[in-house]
């Protein structure tokens, strides 16, 4: 289990991290999103150990992480900006790596290599993007971590690309409980694959759920009662976020679970009632983006 | 085993679990054979094992399967499940629901109720004839 | 900070990596030493007489490409494996691997190391094996025998010396370059703070000198500190490497080495790799060098100033130059370290007054002196033997001119001590720091060796203006003294390389030259003339031409005490050691040049 607790750090002034708290159970796949500039990246490098907290703590199983080689060993990092010595090839890199990390997997790395067809000996500088970023998966699942955390790494990359590494992923947690973290924009996907969802903003961590309960406390209801309106009921009892009329039928954002809502409005025998799940994609605009025209638009 | 609809509104879970019901209530699986392994599962439809997980256990739940612990995941004997029936109340809301659309699209009542009734011989035609 | 943030624990692996990296390096190292070392000794191998000087400087270390081999060698290593801290992808993934942070840096420090020193221990194998390297058999012919003899040959412990030497120096140049990398965020910033802190010793104490001689009335410029200030620079002063003092020092430099990389450890541990890509890792570092550019700036706009323009407003001139020169000096630092040239803002502004304040402080402190330097003399009984070393200028003072000496002459005697002593005394009393009224006339060095141990030296001028009179009058008695004048004629202009001297008159531009015998009886009637010389001090600055003194007066328009003759003193090298002029009452002198067929007039 990765905990970060009370997590707080400035650069120059600028408060980064306010209060972060973070925990990523063992075997599960942690999505973070945020919008830019939330902290996301700076987290993930105060998990790798590379930068220090102004306070708070960053415990992978307990054990601090800082100056720890330990616990390193066991932690899979892809940064957002990938960095491969002048004039190395990939098997440059899996020497080195093999050299130092206690766990590492030849055959694995060069499965990985074989499955994107890349020539381990050829120079990375004449890569594409895409490949660099191949190269860097294939050397961080070899490293047979207990704790992958990768930073936006899958945008980019082509779609048969991303089903394998999710597929090589999706394996070594189900096989040795390895805890993923992801930090990515692409919301689709990752309602696809993660169990956990944590949102953050200004540093801080807004919301932190398992997904299927996050999307079971936020819906959006299309309703219509005919000529005659909504009851007045339905406004005091059920939390409404947002409401769009058009004509008689009104599109709501209720923030109740769909039970409640079911019970409140299904009673009052609308004309016309259905619950529409919310993506994450809807859920991380209505937590983070607040109640402007444009942001509705997005979404209805 | 069964294809994954990623743009319907109902969670991956949920299609889990629905697909594997299918399956065992058609007979395509029958009783005693072995279920993929969650690893297995989560790979095939590279999905969270998580979620492959929990589905299982739902599953088990609501008696459709059973862990034999060291040899796998096998059919139960689904003649013996009984019904749950909040979840028969959600089904009856939809085909009422699913009623009132086609009277909405325009249908007299007896235009749709001459649906239903050919959906329902349809169907009850093929299973005699399977 | 707990001291198990500095183990001594580095990692194979990161050091073989680094060598996988950069092993261009030592090769290249290698060829450059091999290439202006060992490749003349090898092609010259016969015929070791063409190449033993350059030889016995490069094993000197005394040759401008070891100067610069030695001072880019080592800060291209620094660079180089210290890039981890100067790019932001490379600081993310050498910061995550599995190791701590001073193993990081301690991998990185010594594989530097290695491949600095490398090239320098297979080079000086090869000095060893050259051993055997000779002169050829007409070698005598064409240099001589007397230089065939004093030759020397390259023995084989020289090159292990010079391994030693060498690697001690590297070490030093890569110490101070580790230091600047690991408070600079750029790989051009650590170049750019390397060759700074490698400079600023040498500038520092040249600025020092500067201010001191200014400011210190009195204050002896010393260039032997400069040798000591750098091991780049000791081989290129008088003292060789070998020597006892070289070893000495060059163990003080090691010893200095270790001391900074410790510092650069201690300094790595607080780094925060959150700044690599920023100018520098530390914000004080950033303000140092702003300041330390600063001084440097204002220090070079004032005495270029002053330099230029030579007037009494100077010191005027002096702190507008300085104000200028800060300003300039600060700017230019903040916009290297903020990288941007739109720098006018509070924050530079707060450092402008930050640093006015520090100015402001220390030329303050300067107008005090406040370990007594100015007005130090020592107990005419605690002084054992005067050392005195003139130049004097012009012929202005009536007093024999001498031009452009340099070498000391030794004073015993106690009354020749206690006149050397009262024109100290005149000179303290003048107190006249950096004039700028009149013009130098002579520049007097005395160094007193004293019998309770140590030395005292003091560098004093004598100018024109009448700040100046009981100074010179007091300088002129001493030539009245008869130590001082057996001692000028015997050692100084009659030197012991002199062996020739040129009467020239420029009047008629006739010339003799003096040789042998000649020289001797030349010596001899100057002294005897210089003997019979008397100086009326008292009336020495009238205005009244009437009055004159027994043999001279001064006028400062034209010199008609003199005659028109200059006799220049030349050693085997045909180089002139100093001239002499001749005047009006040194009969014995003028006689003798006349009877060598020289006519002297006015």
């Amino acid at each position: 289990m990765i905990e970060i607790n009370g997590l707080c750090k400035s650069f120059d002034g600028y408060q980064a991290l306010n209060n972060m708290n973070i925990k990523v159970q063992s075997g599960s796949i942690y999505g973070l999103i945020g919008t830019n500039g939330a902290g996301k990246t700076t987290v993930i490098r105060h998990m790798a150990g590379i930068i220090k907290a102004d306070a708070g703590e960053v415990l992978f199983d307990g054990e601090n992480v800082w100056d720890n080689e330990g616990v390193k060993q066991r932690i899979g990092l892809i940064p957002d900006e990938l960095y491969f010595p002048n004039n190395s090839a990939p098997d440059d890199m899996r020497r080195f790596y093999s050299s130092v990390y206690r766990n590492w997997d030849d055959s694995k790395y060069r499965h990985i290599m074989d499955l994107f067809k890349l020539d381990p000996h050829k120079k990375v500088g004449t890569f594409s993007k895409g490949m660099k970023k191949q190269v860097a998966f294939a050397l961080a699942m070899a490293k047979n971590p207990d704790y992958l955390i990768l930073d936006e790494p899958i945008d980019g990359l082509d779609p048969i690309v991303r089903k394998i590494v999710w597929r090589l992923i999706v394996d070594d947690v189900a096989e040795k409980e390895m805890s993923v973290l992801v930090s990515s924009h692409n919301l689709k996907e990752m309602e696809g694959i993660c169990d956990y969802i944590g949102i953050v903003d200004h540093g801080e961590m807004k919301l932190e759920r398992e997904l299927d309960l996050l999307k079971g406390r936020i819906h959006k209801v299309q309703v219509s009662f005919g000529k005659d309106g909504l009851p007045p009921e339905i406004n005091d009892n059920l939390n409404i976020i947002h409401r769009d009329t058009r004509g008689s039928v009104e599109l709501l954002i209720i923030a109740n679970s769909m039970q409640t809502i079911e019970e409140t409005i299904g009673s009052r025998n609308p004309v016309l009632f259905d619950i529409l799940p919310l993506s994450l994609e809807e859920i991380f605009i209505y937590e983070l983006g607040g109640e402007s025209d444009e942001i509705s638009k997005l979404i209805l | 085993m069964f294809q994954l609809d990623l743009t319907s509104p109902k969670s991956i879970y949920e299609q889990v679990i629905d697909n594997m019901k299918e399956l065992i209530v058609t007979g395509v699986m029958p009783e005693g054979s072995r279920l993929p392994s969650v690893r297995e599962l989560s790979k095939d439809l590279t999905v969270n094992p998580n979620t492959i997980q929990k589905a299982y256990r739902e599953l088990e739940r609501e008696g459709f399967i059973y862990t034999a612990s060291g040899r796998g995941t096998f059919v139960a004997d689904v003649s013996v499940i009984k019904p749950d029936d909040a979840k028969i109340q959600n089904v009856e809301k939809e085909i009422l629901g699913g009623f009132r659309s086609l009277i909405y699209l325009g249908l007299s009542f007896d235009e749709a109720k001459k649906i239903v009734e050919t959906i329902i011989n349809t169907e009850e035609r093929s299973k005699r004839n399977d | 900070m707990r001291s198990a943030n500095l183990s001594c624990k580095t990692s194979a692996a990161l050091m073989k990596e680094n060598f996988r990296q950069f092993w261009p390096l030592p090769v290249i190292a290698f060829l450059y030493y091999f290439a202006t070392g060992i490749l003349p000794l090898i092609i010259s191998y016969n015929r070791l007489e063409v190449v033993i000087n350059y030889a016995q400087q490069y094993l000197g270390n005394a040759t401008v490409f070891l100067f610069i081999g030695n001072a880019l060698i080592p800060i291209c290593a620094a660079i180089s494996v210290l890039k981890f801290l100067h790019i932001p992808s490379a600081s993310t993934a050498a910061h995550s691997l599995p190791f701590s942070r001073a193993k990081l840096f301690n991998s990185a420090v010594l594989s530097g190391w290695i491949m600095t020193v490398v090239p320098i221990g297979v080079t000086g194998i090869l000095f060893s094996l050259m051993a055997g390297a000779s002169p050829s058999a007409d070698a005598a012919k064409n240099y001589g025998t007397e230089y065939i003899a004093q030759m020397g040959t390259i023995s084989p412990t020289d090159g292990l010396v010079w391994i030693l030497f060498t690697v001690i120096t590297v070490t030093f140049v890569y110490a101070i370059s580790i230091l600047a990398g690991v408070i600079t965020g750029t790989p051009v910033m650590n170049a750019l703070v390397a060759v700074f802190l490698n400079l600023i010793p040498l500038l520092m104490l040249w600025l020092t000198q500067l201010y001191l001689v200014m400011y210190l009335n009195g204050y002896t410029e010393n260039e032997i500190l400069y040798k000591y200030v750098s091991p780049l620079t000791y081989p290129l002063a008088a003292d060789t490497e070998g020597s006892a003092d070289s070893y000495r020092v060059f163990a003080v430099f090691l010893i200095a080495a270790l001391v900074l990389i410790f510092i650069s450890a201690l300094l790595y541990q607080k780094a925060k790799v959150e700044r690599v890509g920023e100018s520098t890792l530390f914000h004080f570092a950033g303000d140092l060098l702003t300041y330390l550019l600063a001084f440097i700036s204002m220090t070079a706009f004032a005495f270029i100033m002053t330099a230029i323009v030579d007037e009494d407003h100077a010191s005027v001139l002096f702190y507008v130059g300085a104000v200028t020169g800060a300003l300039i000096g600060l700017v230019i630092a903040r916009m290297i370290v903020e990288r941007t040239p739109r720098v006018f803002d509070k924050a530079t502004l707060k450092r402008v007054i930050i640093y006015g304040i520090i100015a402001a402080a220390f030329f303050c402190l300067t107008a005090f002196d406040f370990t007594g330097y100015e007005k130090r003399i020592p107990e005419a009984d605690n002084v054992a033997s005067v050392y005195l070393d003139i130049n004097d200028y012009t012929s202005q003072t009536g007093i024999v001119s001498v031009y452009s000496n340099g070498s000391s002459m030794r004073l015993k005697t106690p009354e020749a001590i206690a006149l050397v002593q009262d024109l100290h005394q005149a000179e303290i009393k003048t107190n006249d720091n950096n004039s700028k009224s009149g013009s130098t006339v002579a520049q007097i060095t005395i160094k007193y060796a004293l019998k309770s141990g140590g030395t005292i030296s003091r560098t004093y001028e004598i100018n024109d203006s009448e700040k100046y009179a009981a100074a010179l009058r007091e300088y002129a008695k001493l030539y009245t003294n008869k130590e001082f004048i057996a001692r000028y004629y015997g050692d100084t202009i009659f030197n012991p390389s002199v062996i020739k001297a040129t009467a020239i008159n420029y009047a008629n531009s006739e010339s003799i030259d003096i040789k042998g015998k000649r020289l001797q009886d030349l010596q001899k009637a100057m002294m005897s003339d210089a003997r019979s010389r008397t100086y009326n001090i008292k009336d020495i600055w009238s205005n009244d031409k009437s009055v004159t003194t027994d043999k001279y007066a001064i006028d400062k328009s034209i010199d008609p005490n003199e005659y028109q003759v200059e006799i220049d003193m030349y050693d085997a090298k045909e180089n002139t050691q100093l001239s002499v002029n001749v005047l009006v009452g040194d009969d014995n002198t003028v006689k003798l040049l006349e009877s060598y067929g020289l006519t002297v007039s006015k």
